[in-house]
């Protein structure tokens, strides 16, 4: 018993730990491996309450899927074009400490009062193992008494579908230009100095049309060219 | 019963274990002298024009989405297979009308192409 109090101060000690380094960390990569950290650390926690369908669910759902998910919105959104990222308004901070601050409040109370800890039901330990296991037992729970929160699911579960394809749409509108990925740069530089009557005189042959679709920025310098691709294409509109 | 999970603990410990020292080993021993040069993507050539970090096509997402979602319907369909001699019919309709009701988000993405990559 002494050894099960044992593994479980560490296992939460851990899980804290990286649970405050994943809000902490600068890097948002470092914050979903502290996340995964956390996760692992909550699902040995769960093998130690019994609850080992819940641990592993914890780990395919939580570490697999969720930090997928996760990792793609972080390679799509890429953290260091959002400036605001790291440094929240400090309103935010406070009204993150006072939600927090209540929180806080809810578990103690929750926990000194112990008004969440309802009767134990009829499966203890026996008879989950009498029964043939934990899984044999919330199958046999799930689909006999709660009917109505196994079909609400699925109605969540499609409701996720539909707004996840709603709010990632490729939109047809806003695809990604032939024009952003077919930018071509000519740098006019040479050894003895920038051609200047070259330039004029490319544009006047109009190159843009025999390259296709792509399209052609005729530069002194290659360091004069050194715009994001985004940008480029709003000076190619307004010119 | 708890017993039976100390090998995979002892598993996991060690891995850390070995993997972690080895990295703090490391980081003692190695020298650090960071330097303008060393940070350059290329040791010659030109630099480039734009991140090389890419912006993604959102399709990554949905697919990425879609997976949790289903994901999250077969951790609903183990505990049934599972127990599927006790459950008997009533539990097979049940699962049934669930897998409908998500067959029918598969239909409509499917439907609205988004499992194409044309």
């Amino acid at each position: 018993m002494a050894a099960e109090v044992l593994i479980f101060n560490l296992l939460s000690a851990v899980a804290i730990v990286s649970a405050v380094a994943m809000i902490t960390m600068r890097n948002p990569v470092h914050s979903a491996i502290a996340l995964v950290l956390t996760f692992v650390n909550v699902a040995a926690i769960f093998i130690m309450l019994r609850a080992e369908f819940l641990a592993a669910v914890q780990i395919i759902v939580y570490t697999g899927a969720v930090l997928v998910l996760i990792l793609f919105v972080l390679m799509l959104v890429n953290p260091d074009d959002l400036p605001e990222f790291h440094s929240g308004k400090p309103m935010q901070n406070v009204f993150g400490f006072g939600v927090g601050l209540i929180l806080l409040a809810e578990i103690s109370v929750a926990i000194l009062t112990r008004t969440v800890v309802a009767e134990p039901g009829p499966w203890n330990e026996e008879g989950v193992a009498a029964a043939g296991g934990n899984i044999q037992v919330i199958g046999q729970l799930l689909y006999s008494g709660y009917v109505l929160p196994i079909q609400a699911t699925a109605l969540v579960l499609l409701a996720a579908t539909i707004g996840a394809l709603f709010l990632g749409r490729p939109d047809e509108d806003q695809e990604p230009s032939p024009k952003r990925r077919t930018v071509a740069t000519i740098s006019l530089a040479h050894t003895r100095g920038a051609d200047d009557d070259l330039i004029p005189a490319l544009r006047a042959a109009n190159i843009k049309r025999e390259a296709g679709d792509r399209d052609l920025i005729m530069a002194r310098d290659a360091d004069e060219f050194t715009t994001s691709a985004e940008e480029e294409e709003k000076k190619g509109q307004s010119e | 019963m708890l017993e039976s999970y100390a090998a995979i603990g002892m598993m996991i410990s060690t891995a850390f274990f070995m993997g972690g020292s080895l990295l703090l080993l490391g980081w003692l021993i190695r020298p650090s002298k960071p330097s303008p040069a060393k940070e350059q993507p290329y040791e010659s050539g030109v630099p480039d024009v734009r991140p090389p970090r890419g912006r993604y096509t959102s399709r990554f997402y949905i697919v990425a989405l879609l997976f949790v979602i289903f994901d999250i319907e077969a951790i609903f369909l183990f505990p049934w297979a599972v127990a599927f001699d006790q459950l008997a019919l009533y539990g097979y309709i049940q699962v049934l009308v669930f897998i409908s009701l998500l067959l029918f988000g598969l239909l409509y993405e499917w439907k609205k192409g988004a499992l194409e990559w044309a």
